[in-house]
């Protein structure tokens, strides 16, 4: 007896792109998370519509200086992350290990200067509802970097220590990924909590 | 790729084969350690519907308060604390859940692949929703349970006025419970839009699956919502923050804001799956294709995307201001016609349908007799006016239980009996499944119809007791003798089920002769779904293949491995291999819940779940020996010497 | 006491409510009938059927949309009968100066309602769990909470209006005929969310001023020696400290002001009926009566409790 199939045999196994179902995951993780990020800008401009003074009077206008080296070190992190998803394209593994270590370098440069930041806003999260969404949007960023940080280290240790297949090409392009949409999520924040109270601060 | 004709294969020894990848480990710690989505999906539905009993219970309980006026058979905290955790119960830890772990059984089945794409991440999700459900019968039974409402209204629920652990218990239960909801609607999309079987292209995929689509993208976009709001509401609680204290800048109205954001699109995350179970009921019971499939694929992504448009219709009685009160007169009134159509277009299929009446086709009329209800009343309450006289009464409980029972219960019930058969190859009886659908039937109209009129009478809702001289007496009464027919329909169902599961008539594959592959493959199917990956001709899969349809080869018998196929067209694309059984979901559920649970008693706790979690997570993603054996032989083409083992 | 019904109009926007719910409710009734009886036609047809029909596909697209846009217009003759009714009710009372106005502040569980008065704020009027309006006057009822979210509803007279922190909402009711509607809380706001009613009292135009007129006098001094000496049991015992009785030392503003507390209907916002032995076991043990309720029990012998009745029964 014959029977008619559909032969899948010759099939690749595995990809390093978008067609692959972790890259998808990543998306709706990101999906998830962006939708918070979303609503906690939703928060802050909605405090912002009910209070007159915004941000209340006893809030000094915002420190600019580490703020904004923190943000430029943040965007030159795009750089290594570019790289590393190129890198990982290409198999190129030991440009990979570079772009890893500096990943998690620049990360960790960045959350310990945005803890020296948040000590020197002004205000603490219980003083008032500015206060509260503030450090509630920093914190959220803040853990996202972490999270990040803390994959990329993972990766960066296990590409010294074991062989690189298709599997971590791909864990590596997905962290890529990641990191750029911890990246573009800080600049609106950056510019409600930092900018924004400069241009436009209500009740004065 | 290609389509070839070959020799029929030994389909013994590949089952052997295929069973010996993909089926069970023994014992407890395969127990824990199962990541298959059919055991993850029945785990689902039987934990919700324990849920679904203990919620019953409360219900009971708050008939028998209420049968007579001035009772004191509950005292009022009691009773609080009761009907906050039946609506947290039905909402969080039965609706969702049961519809999403209805999805987690079928929707692989019925797209043809062989596991959700990240299985481990989906039994996380399963226990994480037990733990949170665990912890809210914990806190009740500690007599700690929350007791503002199953949408805890600030500041009721704030610093000052619930002091303890109550609301903290609510909103942390809710983390847990949303986690579990997200987990699964990114599975389920990714599963839709990358596993389905070769020649399922979008415009065959089952309407079950469309259902739970856009479900799963509700889910998505409406729960981080609820999960940011409970939060807000913590560290209001925890560390003193202001978001909800207006004396300080923060607004009580703001919460209310978020959390119907979320609540309402909850309403149709709860319901749509309802409407996939009767487009699958229908389709089956009439033999024929469902009339205007197109149609009803639009009216649901409109009705998802309206979900989000309505929310401020219960707020009506906070004064919004006229001109925003009457767009969203507008948007409630006419989200009615997307599920309009979808009812014109079933009583379309039945009228040239070869109809055939059995219990699953009578829970599907007991959809139309109760839900038509609930969406009318909808209507009223969609109307500014109207709602400013019936919010917050008994007008509201009756329409929301029509909705919700009669748009979800009632279809839900419809597809157990119609699955009954493939969950376990044998068939339930049907005079009792009649007999279950009319105590239903009767008993729930007699529970809650009074309540319309209770509420037109001024009965306010979650009120614990009421003086004789209101007049309410009487149908209270009445209503608490149809909640005793209610609890007899669904005794009658369990026994049903629980008599006929090792002992009814054998079912073979496809009883009912329906349309959807899970019906092409013994009942109950087995580890690895198909034999074969089948291939798809039309958007009835099993009516619409050829007599040699070809199915799929050359997928591997000895690893778990899943064909991942292109998004529009559904052409196979490429392999992929998914972990096995692992106990890492499990023990990242004890480190997280712990951190999680911590944190509303002592805030560093958070920290410490964070670090242990990092630890197990480190043991989630590090791959095996043989694995990184295996992946250097196939991608770098390096062999290595096996080591002494 | 009329029943506190939304479909008992008293007076003009309930009965603007009611028309327009029973309009709703009809329309309602007949798309239930005829989409139920399509069902049961099909139903039938489809019985009848040895095969499947796939021959009519045309017919019941047409069908379909037909009745998909006889919905439409249906909803839409329904939004414009809404929105009619919602600008004739909502803005009700906004342009009529000759308007009473009346502050009502919920507390767990109780209303506080005053009666202010603009020209000599001494006059102003403090009562609780009662509103007396006069007929045919557009009354302004400015809400607020001191605590939690209240929901202030008078079914016969109009729909709800939350009482929010942070807020004053305000809601206009009339009444177009004497009468006497019991009115509650319809937000939940915590353990005796259920007794927090309050009795609205609509009275002709002299009957509104002579009640106000009596309402505006201070407590009467006691004649009787029972009341004389019960008066002395009131300023002795704790219920000073958070009672107001206007006329005595008594200044309390945690609880509802007693100095007419005699003419009033209920005790403890719709707990209980207002007569002397209610009010006796009130005294003693509040909380064995209204659990929660803010007032601690009180230990006091069996005279000094006649004596403090006979005192607080003369506060009319």
């Amino acid at each position: 007896m014959t029977q008619r199939v559909l032969d899948v045999s010759a099939l690749e196994e595995e990809t390093v792109d978008s067609r692959s179902l972790l890259w998808w995951g990543n998306l709706g993780m990101m999906a998830i998370e962006g939708t918070i990020f979303a609503m906690l800008i939703a928060t802050y401009l909605y405090l912002r519509m009910v209070n007159l003074d915004w941000p209340p009077a006893t809030v000094p206008f915002p420190d600019l200086v580490w703020p904004s080296i923190n943000l430029g070190i943040l965007l030159l992190t795009f750089i290594p992350a570019i790289i590393l998803d190129r890198a990982a394209v290409h198999d190129n593994v030991p440009l990979c290990r570079l772009a890893l270590a500096a990943l998690v370098v620049a990360g960790a440069a960045f959350f310990i200067i945005q803890f020296y930041v948040l000590a020197n806003l002004g205000y603490k999260w219980s003083d008032h509802a500015y206060g509260s969404i503030v450090w509630t949007s920093i914190g959220y960023h803040m853990l996202h970097v972490l999270a990040a940080a803390g994959e990329t280290a993972l990766l960066f240790i296990y590409a010294l220590v074991r062989p690189i297949v298709k599997k971590q090409l791909l864990d590596f392009r997905c962290s890529a990924v990641y990191w750029y949409f911890v990246i573009a999520m800080w600049l609106p924040f950056y510019f409600i909590v930092f900018i924004e109270p400069w241009l436009t601060r209500k009740g004065y | 790729m290609s389509e070839l004709t070959i020799e029929q294969p030994d389909f013994a020894r590949e089952r052997a084969m295929l069973e010996k990848t993909w089926g069970k480990n023994r014992g407890l710690l395969g127990w824990l350690s199962e990541t298959g989505h059919k055991p993850i999906g029945l785990r689902y539905i039987v934990t919700a519907f324990v849920f679904f009993g203990l919620g019953g219970l409360e219900a009971a309980l708050m008939r028998l308060q209420l049968s007579r006026p001035d009772n004191h058979l509950l005292n009022p905290d009691l009773y609080n604390q009761i009907f906050t955790v039946h609506g947290t119960t039905m909402m969080f830890l039965f609706a969702v859940p049961m519809m999403l772990g209805m999805g987690i059984y079928f929707v692989p089945l019925m797209v043809g692949t062989r596991n959700v794409p990240f299985p481990k991440l989906n039994a996380y999700g399963y226990f994480v929703y037990v733990v949170g459900g665990i912890f809210l019968y914990v806190m009740l039974f500690l007599g700690a349970a929350p007791d503002a409402g199953w949408f805890s209204y600030v500041p009721l629920s704030g610093p000052t006025f619930d002091p303890g652990k109550r609301a903290d218990t609510w909103a942390q239960m809710i983390t847990f419970t949303e986690f579990s909801g997200l987990i699964v609607a990114v599975e389920i999309v990714v599963c839709v839009f990358k596993q389905r079987a070769p020649g399922m292209s979008l415009n065959r995929i089952p309407l079950f699956v469309w259902s739970m689509v856009m479900v799963s993208f509700m889910v998505i976009f409406a729960m981080p919502a609820v999960m940011l709001d409970s939060t807000y509401l913590i560290f209001d609680r925890t560390f003193s923050m202001h978001f909800y204290n207006r004396a300080e800048g923060g607004d009580p109205i703001f919460f209310q804001h978020i959390f119907w954001f979320f609540g309402h699109p909850e309403v149709y995350i709860i319901f749509i799956p309802g409407l996939g179970f009767m487009s699958s009921i229908i389709t089956a019971f009439t033999q024929r294709k469902i009339f205007g499939y197109t149609a009803i694929v639009c009216t649901l992504v409109t009705t998802a995307f309206m979900g989000f448009s309505v929310w401020v219709h219960h707020m009506f009685a906070t004064g919004i201001p006229q001109l925003g009160s009457s767009f969203f007169t507008a948007a409630s009134l006419m989200i009615t016609v997307p599920t309009g159509v979808q009812i014109f277009c079933w009583i379309a299929t039945i009228w040239t349908g070869r109809l055939r009446i059995a219990t699953p086709m009578l829970f599907a009329f007991g959809f139309f007799i109760t839900f038509i209800i609930g969406g009318l009343t909808g209507v009223q309450l969609g109307s500014v006016p109207i709602d400013w006289q019936v919010h917050d009464t008994f007008f509201v409980v009756a329409h929301l239980h029509y909705v919700l029972i009669g748009g979800a219960v009632f279809p839900l019930f419809g597809a157990f009996h119609f699955w009954f058969p493939k969950w376990t190859g044998r068939m339930y009886s049907e005079a009792l499944g009649k007999l279950s659908f009319w105590l239903l039937l009767i008993g729930f109209n007699v529970t809650f119809f009074p309540m319309h009129i209770l509420g037109l009478h001024g009965m306010p809702r979650r009120i614990y007791t009421y003086g004789a001289e209101t007049g309410w007496g009487p149908l209270n009464a009445l209503a608490s003798m149809g909640a005793v027919l209610i609890t007899l329909s669904i005794l009658t169902m369990l026994i049903n089920f629980a008599a006929h599961r090792r002992r009814g008539a054998l079912a073979g594959p496809n009883p009912w002769n329906a349309d959807t592959l899970e019906w092409s493959v013994s009942s109950p199917p087995p580890a690895y779904n198909f034999l074969h990956l089948p291939t798809v001709a039309g958007p009835n899969a099993v009516w619409d293949a050829a007599p040699d349809q070809p199915y799929v080869t050359g997928m591997r018998f000895d690893k778990r491995e899943l064909l991942v196929t292109k998004t529009l067209d559904a052409e196979p694309d490429h392999k992929h291999e998914i972990p096995g059984h692992s106990l890492a979901p499990f023990l990242l559920t004890l480190t997280s819940t712990l951190g999680l649970i911590g944190s509303i008693f002592y805030g560093w706790w958070f920290t410490v779940g964070m670090i242990i979690s990092a630890v197990v997570l480190v043991y989630w993603f590090w791959p095996n020996r043989e694995e990184v054996r295996e992946h250097l032989a196939r991608d770098r083409g390096i062999v290595v010497a096996e080591e002494a083992r | 006491m009329r029943i506190q019904s939304a479909l008992d109009p008293a007076g003009p926007q309930a009965a603007h409510i009611a028309h327009l719910f029973w309009t709703f409710t009809w329309i309602c009734v007949g798309v239930y009938v005829v989409t139920l009886l399509f069902v049961l036609v099909a139903t039938i047809k489809g019985r009848r059927n040895a095969e499947p029909d796939l021959t009519k596909e045309h017919t019941l697209g047409i069908g379909v949309s037909a009745a998909a846009g006889v919905t439409v217009v249906i909803l839409f003759v329904l939004l414009v009968a809404s929105v009619a009714t919602g600008s004739a009710v909502g803005t009700f009372g906004e342009s009529d100066p000759r308007q009473l106005e009346v502050a009502v502040t919920g507390h767990q569980w109780w209303w506080e309602v005053k009666y202010p008065d603009a020209l000599n704020p001494s006059a102003t009027v403090t009562d609780a769990n009662e509103i007396h309006i006069p007929i045919h006057t557009k009354v302004l009822l400015r809400i607020q909470t001191a605590d939690v979210i209240h929901s202030l509803w008078i079914p016969n007279l109009h729909g709800k209006r939350d009482l929010i922190p942070g807020r004053v909402n305000k809601i206009w009711v009339e009444a177009d005929q004497p009468g006497v509607f019991r009115a509650q809380c319809a937000e939940f706001c915590g353990l005796q969310h259920a007794h927090m009613a309050l009795v609205v009292f609509a009275h002709t135009a002299e009957d509104f001023a002579q009640w106000k007129a009596s309402a505006s006098q201070g407590a009467v001094t006691p004649t009787t020696p029972s009341a004389l000496r019960g008066q002395q049991v009131f300023l002795g015992a704790p219920c000073a400290k958070c009672h107001n009785i206007v006329g005595v030392d008594a200044y309390g503003t945690i609880g509802p002001d007693l100095t007419h507390l005699a003419s009033r209907k209920t005790l403890g916002a719709g707990t209980l009926i207002n007569n002397r032995g209610n009010l006796g076991g009130w005294i003693s043990n509040a909380p064995a009566l209204k659990p929660g309720v803010l007032m601690p029990p009180n230990a006091m012998s069996a005279s000094e409790l006649q004596d403090l009745l006979a005192y607080l029964e003369t506060l009319k």
